[in-house]
């Protein structure tokens, strides 16, 4: 219903605007159309009876208000349109008088169809653009043209436009579209073109039609506006803002000639005047043209690298955007300049001083309006971002408005500090159940509309920050945590990253090590130290999940191994863990657990130990990513030295 | 003819039956002149960004295409630096059944599947032909940069 107010109050003004020339010019031309507009809009003169809670005055929204005034000021509420959608062209958003059935079961207005088929000469359906050669014109809209094609007889035809018409009437109504007949009635015949028409005009009335138009618009003659000189003249320079018409561009070079629109105009440029391709490489955007090949090669001369041998010369267009390329083509094409190298020289270094001063000058333009964009987007920028981030909510809220609103709400009162940041992020993650993933986008938008340096700008960048630190180490663990042993190497990795230099010392502690299926307590004192310290060491899993808290109390192992030979020493962290069990419990039983590190063995450690990300280092902000790192580098050098007494960390890290 | 009903006719469907990942509405008082955004699509290297393209309607729509273009850089093989996008329905594909939100769409699964074999940018089309990764890291990186 609300879709039909709209309709309803923004068409009615247009109908009426175009009012003084097309009723008039109805009224002469025949009984046809207009009679038949007479008995339609009085047939649906009623409609407003069907839909009495119509209210014109109610827009889809403020954009209207002014057409509403117009309609209301101009008076009588004959709105009878658009009742129904389904009685509207799906083309032009008429209301359906006359319909076009085609064999593809595409239904439109006569006037679409017939615009189509007589003006724009296609017989292509509007819809599917399948070639339709014949077409059914008929009054009764509910009609099929399968019931009509083969039950109703169709004397009534236009052989070459390819129509048949279900009446005489229907006949008269839609062919009278075609002819040209004065506005004014006072000349009761068809003058068969616009030229004749617009003569008929000028000397009768003083009036004319836009030319222009008539040749480009495929408009039906009816559709054009008769206009004394001076509106002809506003109306090619200035065009009619209402119908979205901004005037008949003109081309700078040829004095006072118009085109219909851009396009015809880009068709005249390009074929009659001349576009620097250099510059348009330079800068799409604003293409520089000349009119003609002179101009240009004036243009050539001062702005860009031009060969000047003659036979260049004559074959045009031989110009180049640097020194280089032209270089490079004296080379290339005219090897007897280049082979004499002093007199190629010559030629280059002439053109190149000659206009170096000048392409300075040119290229610097460009650089301009470059730094002049970058300005004006990031002068538009926060307009542009606040847009964003209403769009983006919108789009994840699956267009709701009262969702929309409380969104815009929480941003209210985030910014009158009524709630901090982290409840808005929580506010946000109530209300974006559907997108919770993506809340944080949300939270970067709303962080740019501040100032970078304002303390709101920070705090929602802190919170942006950690959710895209949590995702990314999510994205990095989740598929390791899923490996039971790739955790250790992760560990492993980090490790290594920490310190190289204090490494040293446990370095050769663990490239002695052997391999993975001796007995642990066959190898050396690091293990002992293992085995004394053992206390705090619980079971392996538990290691793995509570290192952060146990890193402090001391479980002592220092694989600060680095990367020179990954999967020796890698092999020697997988170990570790059994090593720790089995001094929790010097029991031999624990020895079968050994067994477990076979199969962790199989993990590919050389690929994982590429995992970590330097980036990540830098910033331990997040307690449960970042080990500790200072307890390690204390450790380290002190096992580096004193291997038996001091006491070695076990670090293990996980993400979470 | 009156384009003036046609498009406000696509404005109300699309303020009663608005279209996923896109919007679109007219920016000022010149109902001729729109504003649209799309959502980059998730599956394409565009996820996560919020692209917008300027409308602009002919005065003979819908007969003649609508003028389509973004203002949002993007990159992409058949988008160039003006924004200006190569698509056979915006041009002599265009047919006057299509309606800005059909047309958007389309633009939607333009960004999940470019046309490297029609390019406007053949740099990108080359590139997305030869190292997919590459374009995609890059279309990523400029989404990242011009779009959230």
């Amino acid at each position: 219903m609300s879709s039909n107010q709209g309709i309803s109050t923004a068409s009615a003004p247009i109908r009426r605007a175009q009012g003084p020339s097309t009723s008039n010019r109805g009224r002469k031309r025949g009984n046809g159309n207009q009679n038949h507009h007479a008995t339609t809009s009085g047939s649906t003169g009623n409609s407003s009876s069907v839909h009495p809670d119509w209210n014109p005055v109610t827009g889809s929204s403020n954009k209207w208000a002014g057409i509403n005034g117009n309609e209301k000021s101009m008076g009588t509420g004959n709105g009878t349109d658009d009742d129904d959608s389904s009685n509207v062209c799906l083309i032009c958003a008429e209301k359906l008088h006359i319909i076009a059935l085609s064999p593809c079961n595409h239904p439109t207005c006569h006037k679409c169809c017939l615009r189509q088929r007589a003006l724009y000469e296609k017989k292509q359906c509007l819809f599917c653009r399948s070639e339709v050669e014949d077409i059914i014109f008929t009054d009764k809209i509910k009609e099929t043209y399968e019931h009509l094609d083969k039950k109703a007889k169709l004397e009534f035809k236009n052989e070459k436009l390819g129509i048949r018409f279900t009446s005489k009437n229907v006949m008269n109504d839609a062919m009278n579209l075609l002819k040209y007949v004065s506005p004014f009635g006072d000349a009761n015949k068809d003058f068969g073109s616009f030229k004749k028409l617009n003569e008929f005009l000028r000397q009768e009335h003083n009036k004319t039609i836009c030319m222009i138009c008539a040749g480009h618009k495929k408009a039906f003659p009816g559709e054009l506006k008769v206009m004394t000189v001076k509106q002809l003249k506003i109306h090619e320079s200035r065009g009619d803002p209402k119908d979205g018409f901004k005037g008949h561009p003109m081309c700078g070079f040829c004095s006072g000639k118009r085109f219909y629109s851009d396009d015809e105009l880009y068709k005249h440029m390009k074929l009659s005047h001349e576009r620097c391709h250099i510059c348009d490489q330079l800068d799409p955007s604003q293409p520089q043209y000349f009119k003609n090949y002179e101009d240009l090669f004036e243009h050539f001369k001062s702005a860009h690298y031009v060969c000047t041998v003659p036979s260049c010369l004559d074959a045009k267009f031989v110009v180049f955007s640097d020194e280089l390329d032209l270089r490079a083509h004296i080379i290339k094409e005219h090897p007897h300049l280049a082979g004499d190298s002093r007199r190629a020289m010559t030629l280059i270094d002439n053109t190149s001083k000659k206009f170096r001063s000048q392409i300075t000058t040119f290229s610097n333009p460009t650089r301009i309006i470059d730094a002049q964009n970058e300005e004006s987007n990031s002068a538009n920028s926060r307009d542009v971002k606040r847009r964003r981030m209403e769009q983006r909510a919108r789009h994840y809220l699956g267009n709701s408005e009262p969702d929309f609103q409380s969104f815009l709400i929480i941003n209210d009162l985030f910014n009158k500090n009524e709630i901090s940041a982290q409840e808005l992020q929580s506010k946000y993650e109530d209300l974006f159940k559907q997108h919770a993933d993506d809340i944080q986008l949300l939270i970067y938008d709303l962080s740019e509309l501040y100032h970078s340096t304002s303390d709101k700008h920070k705090r929602l960048r802190a919170i942006y920050e950690g959710i895209m630190k949590k995702k990314e180490n999510a994205g990095k663990f989740k598929p390791l945590v899923a490996d039971s042993s790739s955790s250790v190497n992760v560990v492993y990795g980090k490790w290594g990253k920490k310190s190289s230099s204090g490494v040293g010392g446990s370095n050769v502690k663990f490239t002695s090590l052997p391999a993975v299926s001796e007995p642990i307590f066959s190898s050396k004192a690091s293990y002992t130290n293992l085995r004394k310290n053992g206390s705090s060491s619980p079971s392996s899993p538990v290691i793995r999940s509570g290192l952060t808290s146990n890193s402090s109390s001391s479980t002592s192992l220092n694989y600060a191994k680095k990367n020179q030979s990954p999967p020796g020493s890698s092999t020697v962290v997988v170990n570790s863990q059994p090593n720790v069990t089995a001094i929790k419990s010097p029991n031999p039983t624990s020895f079968p657990k050994l067994q477990a590190t076979k199969k962790k063995f199989v993990a590919p450690p050389v690929k994982q130990t590429t995992i970590p990300n330097p980036s990540t280092w830098g910033k331990p902000q997040n307690d449960n990513d970042s080990i500790n790192l200072d307890s390690l580098d204390n450790a380290l050098p002190a096992s580096g030295s004193k291997k038996k007494s001091k006491q070695k960390q076990l670090l293990f890290h996980i993400g979470i | 003819m009156s384009s003036l009903k046609r498009i406000t006719k696509e404005l109300n469907d699309l303020g009663r039956d608005p279209p996923t990942s896109c919007s679109a509405g007219p920016v000022g008082d010149d109902v001729y002149h729109w504003q649209a955004s799309i959502m980059g699509p998730p599956d394409s290297p565009y996820a996560g960004g919020v692209f917008f393209l300027s409308i602009h309607f002919p005065t003979d729509y819908p007969f003649k295409p609508p003028k389509i273009s973004f203002t949002t850089k993007i990159y992409h093989p058949n988008i160039n630096a003006n924004g200006n996008i190569c698509l056979d329905i915006l041009k002599d594909q265009w047919s006057p059944a299509l309606t800005i939100s059909k047309v958007l769409l389309s633009i939607c699964s333009l960004l999940t599947d470019a046309n490297p074999d029609d390019p406007l940018v053949p740099e990108i089309a080359h590139l997305y032909k030869t190292d997919r990764a590459k374009y995609e890291a890059t279309a990523r990186e400029w989404t990242k940069k011009y779009a959230i």
